[in-house]
């Protein structure tokens, strides 16, 4: 299954420069980069899919745990999302251990189910903005927007 | 010309929204289906009844478990709900959102009715759907490339491959220009071109520029 192995729609323009509008005008050579912390593969293979759509290029682990080493690994992002429910350590404790690092990329908090409670511990811990999932590219417009104008 | 089976397609996809079964998050999957992977839908959703039915069978499981671990069956079904709304499974989600509910109420008639009906529900989708994802085949081998000028509307496939091969051998494609189609395929505008021709044509020493469509 190709799933796994990364899709996208723009993916082979972006990275050749070439300008998905087919106007063949050259954009910029930086792409974004993003990390997907999420243990569901459901939304593990939709979100890498919608941020590939959008020309970013993704990585994907399954846990807090496995977030935290490659970024402590010097690995760097433009954009982290990460979900709230994750084995072991959770998002939120995930979050707060990830800005204590010093990492100050812009971080994105989805959840399947958005209690006020949960948005605020999430929000306390570190992260830019909430989201409820699923992540669609109208949600990520705003933080990809950020981003680049940053 | 829109095809008699094409037009099925879409009344298929039409009664699934308007029945609730799925919502405009199934729709946005397609949306995602460009390139390297033109079943990225099929293939999401076929991994979704596989996670999901697991899921059910764990919440089974839980909740036949003396005491039950409500925590437990909490935590998948929030899984659950997440995977579900992703995919756009409406009445799946919906179901589950009311097996959780009892749950937390402690309602044991409330959940056995709920799980059973959940059940249910995906059962049903996943029939939809299958017969849907048959259809959706059967169109794609049918598919011949249709050559628009000017109005550029291209069989998605013949596009891909041509924008694949021009991005690879770094020229630029155009979809609609008159004589660049008549030269490569010796036929006349607006009619159909196989993906055959189609390659020929960007194979052929001469760069035009992408049309954006």
């Amino acid at each position: 299954m190709k799933l796994l192995n990364g899709i996208n729609s723009n993916k082979k323009s972006c990275q050749q420069g070439i300008s998905s509008l087919g106007n063949g005008d050259l954009i910029s050579d930086e792409k974004l980069t993003a990390l997907v912390v999420d243990s569901d593969i459901i939304c593990q293979v939709l979100e890498k899919a919608i941020l590939e759509s959008q020309g970013i290029q993704a990585q994907v682990v399954g846990s807090g745990r496995d977030a935290i080493d490659l970024l402590a690994s010097g690995v760097n992002f433009d954009l982290i999302i990460i979900a709230m429910v994750l084995p072991i350590m959770n998002g939120v404790e995930t979050t707060r251990q990830i800005r204590a690092m010093g990492i100050r990329s812009k971080m994105l908090g989805v959840t399947a189910c958005s209690y006020e409670r949960e948005r605020r511990a999430f929000l306390d811990a570190g992260v830019d903005e909430f989201i409820e999932k699923p992540l669609t590219p109208q949600k990520l417009a705003s933080v990809l927007r950020e981003i680049r104008n940053a | 010309m829109e095809s008699t089976l094409h037009q099925q397609i879409s009344a298929m996809k039409q009664s699934l929204l308007d029945e609730g079964f799925v919502d405009g998050h199934f729709v946005e999957l397609e949306l995602l289906e460009d390139g390297d992977n033109l079943h990225f839908t099929e293939e999401i959703i076929t991994l979704f009844f596989t996670d999901s039915a697991r899921l059910i069978v764990d919440v089974e499981k839980e909740l036949n478990n003396d005491p039950i671990d409500y925590s437990k069956v909490d935590k998948i079904l929030h899984q659950f709900k997440g995977s579900s709304s992703s995919v756009g499974a409406n009445r799946v989600r919906l179901q589950g959102t009311k097996l959780r509910e009892s749950c937390k109420d402690g309602d044991v008639e409330g959940w056995k009715a709920a799980l059973k009906q959940l059940k249910k529900e995906h059962a049903t989708l996943k029939e939809k759907l299958d017969t849907y994802f048959q259809l959706v085949k059967q169109l794609g081998s049918e598919k011949k490339t249709m050559w628009h000028p000017n109005e550029g509307q291209v069989d998605m496939l013949a596009k891909n491959q041509l924008m694949k091969m021009a991005i690879t051998k770094d020229e630029k494609v155009e979809f609609g220009h008159k004589d660049m189609v008549k030269k490569g395929t010796g036929k006349e505008p607006g009619k159909v071109v196989t993906e055959e021709e189609a390659v020929k044509v960007v194979s052929d020493e001469e760069s035009v520029q992408m049309v954006a469509k």
